[in-house]
């Protein structure tokens, strides 16, 4: 059974802080600090976990139609990051655990990487 | 001045300069301020919210996103400023960003992946891995790069409604 959202949200016992779609089905999963490497991401459907809490993480989720964020170490993004999100209906989470413990966990329930693979010339 | 031009194998492609091309409302124009990095994405977005009001794929809708995106970033990141437009035509869509920058002195230097002059400030907003030129040529069709020391940098690219994956 494919996971949604809100079952990695209970995994990293997280802080639901946009509730927006959280019903959804996760396709596969990527982990980055940087919004370069997000946007290398070949899936679109992608669940981000990251430790960065700017704007521009969801500037990056709107451009490669990522499906949810969570932020990990309980990083609290500024309220026009939250705002943006809301209206982009883009799921927001936070977790206490590290990058390292979220990626395990999610990768625990069967959730597999996002490919990155790039195009071919 | 300092020239590139790149495009992905059987396109065919004439530019003969002009931008006056698209039909009413199906165009987008938008200035981009230099070290703004909480407006940065604006243009990109509203790419991407006309392409997709339009009969083209959610892949092609979402590759013209990523290379706007990644050069409006290039803007904000190096220029003082500059300006976005995008042109949709029956079977492609062109973007022009040109800016008032310090300009590229090697271009073929910045394609290569990793290489990267941003500062500090920029790489703290999650940029400047030197993937963005790389990762633009990665989604488009065509790509012209021209730029002079200075006075600033052209980059001009097409993605065509058919072709790509």
């Amino acid at each position: 059974m494919a996971a949604t959202i809100k079952d990695i949200a209970a995994m990293l016992k997280a802080e639901t802080l946009v509730d927006h779609n959280i019903d959804r089905e996760v396709g596969c999963v990527i982990a980055s600090d940087l919004v370069s490497d997000m946007l290398v991401c070949c899936d679109a459907g992608a669940f981000l976990i990251t430790g960065l809490a700017n704007i521009q993480v969801v500037r990056a989720a709107e451009m490669i139609d990522l499906i949810g964020v969570v932020f990990v170490r309980n990083k609290e993004p500024a309220t026009e990051v939250i705002e943006y999100a809301e209206e982009m209906e883009l799921p927001l989470l936070s977790t206490d655990y590290t990058m390292y413990e979220a990626c395990g966990l999610v990768y625990d329930i069967g959730l597999r990487p996002g490919d990155f693979s790039t195009r071919e010339d | 001045m300092n020239e590139y031009f790149w495009k992905k194998d059987g396109i065919e492609v004439e530019d003969d300069g002009s931008n006056g091309t698209a039909a009413k409302g199906l165009s987008v124009e938008k200035r981009v301020k230099g070290g703004d990095f909480t407006g940065a994405g604006a243009a990109a977005s509203k790419i991407k919210q006309l392409l997709k009001k339009l009969p083209i794929s959610p892949q092609t809708v979402r590759r013209v996103a990523i290379a706007s995106y990644e050069a409006e970033i290039n803007v904000v990141a190096h220029a003082d400023g500059g300006n976005i437009i995008a042109f949709v035509s029956p079977d492609n869509v062109k973007v022009v960003i040109a800016d008032e920058g310090p300009g590229i002195p090697d271009i073929e230097q910045a394609m290569v992946p990793g290489y990267s002059t941003a500062s500090e400030e920029v790489r703290e907003m999650g940029f400047g891995a030197g993937l963005g030129l790389p990762n633009i040529k990665n989604n488009v069709d065509v790509l012209k790069i021209t730029s002079e020391e200075g006075k600033g940098t052209t980059v001009i690219f097409y993605i065509f409604f058919n072709a790509g994956p």
